[in-house]
């Protein structure tokens, strides 16, 4: 099988490949010739230089690709390629299994604005707006027909990239050919739609799985409220928002829409619920998500076997189908971004990589010590998920294992994921879609000025000492004087844990 | 006292001796050149961390060096200092003012809206720039007049590189 993608969640579908005896090929562009991913797989085939454009998003050279290495099956991941229909057509014409749905269902849900009026014709609800088109007079029109605020959002596509939110219609001309530029650069199709931003709002999506004959059930729900620019940084299951009556008829909807297009694979049906519990259909993501982690860890099921399984033309499996959720599961994405700078992409080397090993506590990481970070890709460096028998045990296992990880050599949101999930607004459930963009302002103000941290200058300074180079200390002095003859630590040679 | 570090963080200089004996430390901290209250604590390893014992808890630390600075990381905190050359000479502290604009991160500038001679006001878009395939607003940080345009898009730039120089109006 070859995986189409890079990063955490290549090297992810690469562990189920492997558990599945299953021969894995990845495809790598010269930013990533040593990359985790490459690493990861049973073989790697380069498809192209460094800009996704001339080979992550090249369907020929993946193609090309996948014929060489004999590859039978194709694992799109998410971003790229993974909901081109003109991609999955591609890979069926050649003969491979695609990991996703059809190219027909793509077209239908993938797709915003067609999406909305399939789903209305469902009877699910949507919310107010309009599908209007690639010219930017008829944007400009179609926007001018709602309420402020509005969104602008790419027809083609999810993951928050292409989409604006106009407070003042000052902005509005701007915003539209920013929102153009963003969806072409990452789509290929300048199509946009218009909605109405409601207000507060929680971000809760569906897990489905469609057996592509008419069949889908429903994984449970992910709720997603906490993002900054429109990308989710904190995802959790169950929402502290969803009652049992809510769940179950969220679910119907999701299966319905997916079950009306014979959906195949995995999907997620994304609402958003307002605080009296009304919910609204936004899209349904043709893919695996990031956030799938935690639906994984409550249902103990791998959904990248299940898609491997039902690509294969299986029926859905009976544990699918008879999910018991169990617990409570939380995902903190960690971003080579600067929280002190709007959130803006950094870059830089990872100098070290440290990953906690704690009961409950899944790393799904695409960076390793020494890999530069650039500024070619997405910004994802890792996922740490924590499952907890209650919503609480997951919340401090997550922090605690954030506290045990060290990512040193490039700025990232390690410290404000660990000061949100200890906020009370995390503790308590408060969680909506403007949460972080006003929480952000207020946790800037309140961090401890560095001197109150002797630690930190203590290890700024022995970090030159033999004292500091704690990693491979193993032949430092131990510093403790109790001269322990067995304490593997003082061990001077090559032995390794 | 030991051998003194300077660092920089912030915008403040931090002048930092540790002394060390049988894993007990004592630090002596001059933030801008004033002295703090000396800090003892215990120091011992357990890889790959550096762990600090401070007032009865225990700190996991990083560190790792670079050519002009070091990357520390406390119990998932993570940040850089500079060190401060002995030359005197000032770290890369952003001397920024309000007249540059400059590129917030490592990335590719995808347009300029301005041309030489343009009027603009704070917060005028200026240029826009792509890195990780989101886009980002650069906007004027003060009323001015376009003195020099200094890249063209297209162009890689890394962070902090000056892209569009401002004049103040008064002297145009």
């Amino acid at each position: 099988m070859l995986v189409a993608n890079r990063g955490e969640i290549a090297v992810r579908i690469m562990r189920t490949l492997r558990a599945l005896h299953l021969t894995s090929v990845a495809v790598y562009s010269d930013a990533d010739v040593a990359a985790p991913h490459v690493l990861a797989a049973d073989r790697a085939l380069r498809i192209g230089p460094a800009p996704a454009r001339e080979s992550y998003l090249k369907i020929d050279a993946v193609l090309a690709a996948a014929r060489e290495s004999g590859a039978e099956a194709v694992h799109p991941g998410y971003g790229f390629l993974a909901e081109n229909p003109a991609f999955a057509q591609a890979c069926e014409d050649a003969g491979l299994v695609f990991l996703g749905p059809t190219a027909r269902a793509m077209s239908a849900l993938g797709d915003k604005a067609r999406a909305r009026s399939q789903a209305s014709a469902l009877g699910v609800p949507t919310i107010p707006g309009h599908d209007a088109g690639t010219d930017p007079a008829d944007v400009a029109r179609a926007a001018r027909s709602l309420q402020l605020p509005l969104l602008l959002k790419a027809a083609a596509g999810g993951g928050g990239k292409g989409m604006r939110k106009i407070d003042q219609w000052s902005d509005l001309e701007e915003a539209i050919e920013a929102a153009q530029r963003e969806s072409l650069s990452a789509f290929g199709d300048a199509r946009l739609v218009v909605e109405s931003c409601l207000h507060p709002v929680r971000h809760v999506e569906v897990q489905v799985l469609g057996d592509g004959k008419g069949l889908a059930v429903a994984l449970g729900e992910r709720e997603c409220s906490l993002q900054r620019r429109h990308q989710k940084i904190i995802e959790e299951t169950p929402s502290v928002a969803v009652s049992p009556a809510l769940r179950e008829a969220m679910c119907d909807a999701a299966c319905r829409a997916a079950a009306s297009v014979d959906y195949r694979g995995l999907g997620t049906v994304e609402f958003l619920v307002d605080t009296e519990g009304h919910f609204y259909f936004l899209e349904l993501n043709a893919r695996l998500q990031v956030e799938h982690p935690v639906t994984e860890w409550v249902t103990g099921l791998d959904l990248v076997a299940l898609q491997i399984a039902v690509g294969e033309g299986q029926p859905i499996p009976a544990e699918a189908r008879d999910v018991v959720m169990r617990g409570a599961s939380i995902e903190a994405r960690l971003y080579a971004e600067n929280p002190l700078a709007g959130f803006l992409p950094t870059s830089g080397r990872a100098l070290e990589v440290i990953w906690p090993h704690h009961p409950g506590v899944r790393i799904d990481s695409g960076i390793a010590r020494g890999q530069d970070v650039g500024v070619y890709y997405d910004p994802l460096l890792a996922k740490i998920i924590a499952w907890g028998d209650t919503r609480e045990m997951a919340r401090t296992r997550l922090v605690s294992a954030l506290r045990d990880t060290a990512v040193v050599g490039l700025t990232t949101n390690q410290a404000f994921l660990i000061d949100l999930l200890e906020s009370e607004i995390f503790k308590s459930g408060q969680t909506f879609t403007h949460t972080v963009d006003e929480w952000v302002g207020p946790w800037k103000a309140q961090r401890p000025p560095l001197y109150e941290d002797p630690a930190f200058l203590i290890a700024a300074v022995l970090s030159g000492t033999a004292t500091g180079e704690s990693r491979n200390a193993q032949s430092a002095v131990s510093p403790d004087g109790t001269g322990d003859p067995y304490n593997p630590w003082r061990r001077q040679d090559a032995w390794r844990v | 006292m030991g051998k003194v570090t300077r660092l920089t963080h912030e915008g403040h200089t931090y002048a930092v001796s540790v002394d060390i004996q049988d894993g007990q430390v004592t630090l002596k901290v001059d933030k801008d050149g004033v002295s703090l209250p000396p800090t003892d604590a215990r120091v011992q390893t357990l890889d790959p961390w550096l762990l600090i014992q401070l007032d009865g808890r225990s700190y996991r630390c990083l560190a790792a060096r670079d050519k002009e600075g070091v990357w520390v990381s406390v119990e998932g905190r993570s940040s850089y200092l500079k060190f401060k050359s002995a030359a005197g000479r000032e770290d890369h502290a952003p001397v920024t003012s309000a007249t540059d604009v400059r590129a917030p991160m490592t990335g590719t500038v995808i347009k300029i809206v301005v041309e030489p001679g343009a009027v603009v006001a704070k917060g005028n878009l200026v240029a826009a720039m792509e890195a990780m395939k989101m886009e980002y607003r650069l906007e004027a940080q003060m009323e001015g007049k376009v003195a020099r345009v200094l890249c063209k898009p297209g162009d890689m730039v890394d962070v902090g590189a000056l892209l569009v120089e401002l004049a103040p109006l008064s002297s145009a």
